[in-house]
């Protein structure tokens, strides 16, 4: 079994749920209250990756953090280093890749707080990001929790994405699936089984926790 | 007035609709003004507006020496710097929270747990403080929503159709609960309600709304016996209010004194001393001479004042020893030979004589 794929995909997973969380709260907050007229099309914008072929994802990624991209040669000025075939290169797709699977379920979490609820807790004087830290995040939490959990699974599972932005480096940017498809390609069908065996497991583990925990898991998009 | 809540704003939504408001509130003291009127005529925008959920297109909102909002200075300020109390409609008390964490939701961390203890104990909740909302009567989260509003010490305490999440019987019961646990807090009370007995039982002063704009606005009673316009008398309906008092319930029966007379009126759900007396002048029937024994329990001897002609009822006003208005059709009217001065009988039948209780007196 390739131990260090694995812990390369879980490192992964976390970083880009983590990230998500950090950005897709915020961005899933705003998208769940605003009137903007032009909110659909941020929506569509997200729910990009979930019809995009990974490999068209990946290589527009690939465009635009090479070092020919305005993006790749500022980050090599600021880190000496290019971003292609390293780890946060394939960071920064999975974050992408994952985005709609985070916070689709943060939004529609978001919409179904009760909007007085929130009010209630302005006009008793409690600041904004204190009433949603001890408001809105409290009550959305099942669908927060949904979206970390998608977005962690959505990213163990990539593949497209990784093979073209970040090859085959082991410990890098070599993931489980990867791995998986390498042992095939080499007819080491006992090795592939054990590491898809093990991946299969955890994931069944994951989702029958979370559904466990709570009964309404996968929405999409609030209908308003 | 230094003193006051000035309110002059207009408020446009994207469909269409324009809401225009005009009024003034002693910002001192205990008063409870009712903002009154049917149904989706703005009242709930006002009071969304006075605490800075929306924000008006136009106008000023002055609170004493403070500015709440000025369009023309760009001056908004936000809920929580207004330090208003807001009872929302179906109380949206937080239902991931206890009792005790809702009424003592917010406050800051240096203050102490005995007041939201006394808090709990003034409005009944100790037994309860542990509970969650959803396990809670509709009383009972009445006085969590309340509370909780109540525990910031607002200089201004809005309440939006505070009863109209109860059923009918309930709704009578709380209203009266209600009363009491307003008159004790020392904060200006602004109601919204589109129910009449809510406005009269509840309310000092009167503020009628129809289709986005202030109609009329005075003390109650005030309001109600001088619709200023058709408009007003449609929306306030009752056309005899009287205050009055309960001396005796009999088996269901109250006798209840008005002005010089006694009438006889179904007893109020509580007892209580003082009522306002409500008489509908479609309800009162005229007739010449009292001959013949009839089930109706009240006949008051009444002098006709003046005759007002409408279509297709006639007003006529009477004196039955407290002013009272009839309506009657037009060949009523003529066969009666109705006429200023002209002697009649009122007859009112018990049941068509309503009573709303109020415990303190009636101001205006």
């Amino acid at each position: 079994m390739d131990w260090q794929a694995i812990g390369l995909s879980l490192r992964l997973s976390a970083c880009t749920m983590l990230i998500l969380l950090v950005f897709g709260l915020p961005l899933a907050y705003w998208l769940a209250g605003t009137r903007w007229r032009g909110r659909f099309l941020l929506e569509a914008i997200i729910a990009l990756p979930i019809v995009l072929p990974p490999t068209v994802l990946g290589f527009y990624v690939l465009m635009a953090i090479g070092p020919l991209s305005p993006l790749g040669q500022f980050y090599e000025s600021l880190f000496g280093s290019r971003l292609p075939f390293t780890f946060q290169g394939l960071l920064i797709a999975s974050v992408l890749y994952s985005l709609p699977f985070a916070v689709q379920p943060f939004t529609s979490a978001f919409a179904t707080v009760d909007r007085r609820l929130v009010e209630a807790s302005w006009c008793l004087g409690v600041s904004n990001l204190r009433t949603f830290f001890r408001i809105t995040l409290p009550l959305a939490w099942p669908g927060v929790v949904t979206g970390m959990v998608l977005s962690f699974a959505h990213t163990l599972g990539e593949f497209g994405v990784v093979l073209m932005i970040g090859g085959n480096i082991p410990g890098v940017t070599r993931t489980v699936s990867i791995s998986i498809y390498d042992e095939v390609q080499a007819l080491n069908y006992e090795a592939a089984n054990q590491t898809s065996l093990a991946l299969l497991l955890f994931s069944f583990t994951v989702l029958l926790v979370t559904y466990g925990l709570q009964r309404k898991v996968i929405q999409v998009w609030p209908t308003r | 007035m230094a003193d006051a809540l000035i309110a002059h704003f207009t408020k446009r939504f994207r469909d269409g609709a324009v809401i225009c408001a005009q009024l003034t509130q002693p910002a001192r003291g205990h008063t409870v003004t009712v903002l009154f009127g049917p149904s989706g005529c703005g009242k709930t925008t006002v009071l969304r507006c006075l605490a800075g959920l929306e924000r008006p297109e136009e106008g000023t909102i002055q609170f004493g020496s403070e500015t709440w909002f000025d369009a023309g200075r760009g001056i908004c300020l936000a809920p929580q710097q207004r330090g208003i109390g807001f009872v929302f409609q179906d109380y949206a008390l937080f239902p991931h929270l206890t009792v005790r964490g809702n009424v003592g939701f917010g406050l800051p961390a240096d203050s102490r747990d005995e007041d939201v203890n006394e808090m709990l104990q003034r409005f009944g909740l100790v037994e309860v403080a542990h509970q969650r909302p959803r396990q809670l009567s509709g009383g009972q989260q009445q006085r969590v929503a309340l509370a909780r509003a109540l525990m910031r010490r607002p200089r201004l305490l809005l309440l939006d159709e505070p009863l109209s999440a109860l059923d009918t019987t309930m709704r009578e019961e709380l209203r009266s609960e209600l009363r009491l646990l307003l008159s004790a807090c020392e904060v200006p009370v602004l109601l919204v309600t589109h129910d009449r007995d809510e406005a009269l039982a509840l309310g000092n002063e009167l503020v009628v709304m129809s289709g986005g704009t202030v109609r009329q606005s005075g003390p109650v009673l005030d309001v109600f016996n001088r619709p200023v316009d058709a408009e007003v008398a449609r929306i306030v309906r009752v056309e005899n209010l009287q205050p009055g008092r309960v001396t005796k319930v009999v088996d269901g029966l109250a006798t209840v004194e008005v002005g010089t007379v006694t009438l006889t009126a179904l007893a109020a759900p509580e007892e209580q001393d003082q009522v306002i007396v409500c008489i509908r002048g479609e309800d009162v029937i005229l007739q010449r001479e009292s001959n013949a024994t009839s089930s109706v329990r009240n006949r008051l001897a009444a002098r006709v004042i003046s005759v007002q002609a409408g279509s297709p009822l006639m007003r006529i006003e009477l004196d039955a020893g407290f002013p009272l208005f009839a309506f009657i059709t037009r060949p009523a009217c003529e066969e009666l030979e109705i006429a200023p001065g002209v002697e009649v009988v009122a007859l009112i039948k018990a049941p068509s004589v309503h009573l709303v209780s109020r415990s303190e007196g009636l101001r205006g």
